[in-house]
């Protein structure tokens, strides 16, 4: 049962970020990413990261992306013409592939399964941990995040306004 | 049965087409969306990883990564429509003026 909640998930993703990066349309792009975001809210289910995969949905696939469809939305998009492939790009190819075959084969010979958890790994936790030892983080992230969407409005803004 | 390293290979293939995919794209918004696509991937072996250990590091750490990415999308967005502003194209092949 976990297993084909796995797959579907992982088939899911997989699929929407190659449709991702060979969709000529920037929208149908967009619309990808939120299905590959999806399915990783789902595997973070699987995760016993409830909370996170709420966050994942909430704040990705609702916040962030409907940010990306504004600005793809205003900045006309067009289709890419061209190959689909650009020549410098076939060079990449080998060494990514090789890159993450290496890391495959030395991930895979060293890890251990899952194991019964311990200490359940649930919202109590996760908020005593965030507001004990990570406060500190948690706090200048509050900063980071005010003062990102002020720069935002601020450089985005019309001159003439 | 489902081992990590499952999560692990799915979290690699994604990290590596989004990879792919900002070599081959040539649209700007688009290789924002794959810088996404890689953040996703590499959130997806934190989770892996704190559920391993039964920690909440990991958890906390793509916490961190949410947040940052949303304020890296705010200011990289408008600086998208920025670019799209002065210059009427976010492909990247157009936006030469800096070469000799």
């Amino acid at each position: 049962m976990e297993l084909a909640f796995f797959l579907f998930f992982a088939v899911t993703g997989i699929l929407a970020a190659v449709g991702l990066i060979f969709q000529r349309n920037p929208i149908y792009s967009a619309l990808c990413l939120i299905v590959v975001i999806a399915s990783i809210g789902g595997l973070f289910l699987l995760l016993q990261a409830v909370f996170l995969a709420v966050l994942q949905i909430v704040v990705y696939a609702g916040a962030i992306m409907a940010l990306f469809l504004f600005v793809v939305m205003m900045v006309d998009p067009q289709k890419e013409t061209g190959p689909a492939i650009p020549a410098g790009a076939r060079l990449v190819l080998p060494v990514l592939l090789l890159l993450a075959g290496v890391v495959i084969w030395v991930m895979s010979s060293s890890l251990p399964a899952f194991s019964p958890s311990a200490i359940p790994l649930d919202l109590k936790g996760l908020s005593r941990e965030l507001f004990t030892s990570y406060v500190f983080p948690f706090e200048s992230i509050a900063i980071l995040i005010t003062s990102s969407v002020i720069g935002a409005l601020y450089i985005a803004k019309k001159e003439d306004v | 049965m489902i081992l990590p390293v499952y999560f692990i290979i799915l979290s690699l293939i994604l990290f590596f087409l989004g990879a792919f995919g900002i070599f081959i794209r040539r649209n700007l918004l688009v290789m924002f969306m794959c810088i996404e696509l890689m953040l996703n991937s590499v959130n997806l072996a934190f989770v892996t990883f704190s559920r391993m250990f039964h920690t909440f590091d990991g958890q906390l750490t793509v916490f961190f990564v949410i947040t940052v990415a949303a304020a890296e999308t705010a200011v990289g967005l408008a600086i998208i429509l920025l670019v799209y502003r002065s210059r009427k194209t976010i492909e990247i092949d157009r936006l030469t003026s800096l070469r000799g």
